[in-house]
């Protein structure tokens, strides 16, 4: 995957993990849905080592400092130019 | 969340308040009670469509539409689908 590919995959991931945290909040012991939680969690940690790795830090204080202090180097993920879009009409 | 309901009933209210006030703002009972139903597990779509959708669940897809109505949108998935 390149860069934007593996961005849109974690994007579409970590939305995952928040929305069925969301449903978790009022459905505690449903084993399902903890399970497929899990696994969107361990996918998206896949893809944001793989991503971190090529292509830098997404976070100033979670992620590895792997090549020196390059959190700083431009762009950051809140510029426009960091993200991907997200195509209209695919829902 | 009863607690917090019965905190806010028309007695709390229009403790403290003036007359016209309390004519005015403080009603007694509820304008409206709303029921969501329980939602049950569904499998997630696809991490892109759950993202474009802004949902995992397929059944939360409700887009709103100006001038239209969940009812009559749902109609015309259902009519489209079959």
């Amino acid at each position: 995957m390149n860069r934007d590919e593996l961005l849109k995959s974690l994007s579409s991931l970590d939305f995952m993990a928040v929305d069925l945290g969301l449903y978790l909040n009022t459905h505690p012991d449903d084993c399902e849905a903890v399970d497929e939680y899990n696994c969107i969690i361990k996918a998206a940690d896949k893809v944001r080592m793989k991503y971190e790795e090529e292509y830098g830090p997404l976070c100033s204080f979670r992620s590895y400092a792997r090549d020196g202090w390059s959190w700083i180097d431009n762009p950051w993920p809140w510029n426009a130019c960091f993200n991907v879009n997200i195509e209209k009409g695919a829902c | 969340m009863e607690m917090l309901l019965n905190n806010l009933s028309a007695a709390d209210c229009c403790s403290g308040k003036s007359e016209p006030e309390k004519k005015s703002r403080c009603r007694k009972g509820n304008l409206a009670q709303a029921y969501v139903p329980m939602q049950m597990w569904t499998e997630p779509m696809e991490a892109m469509t759950s993202l474009a959708c802004g949902t995992v669940f397929g059944e939360l897809v409700m887009p709103y539409v100006k001038g239209s109505s969940l009812e009559r949108n749902k109609r015309e998935v259902c009519n489209h689908e079959s």
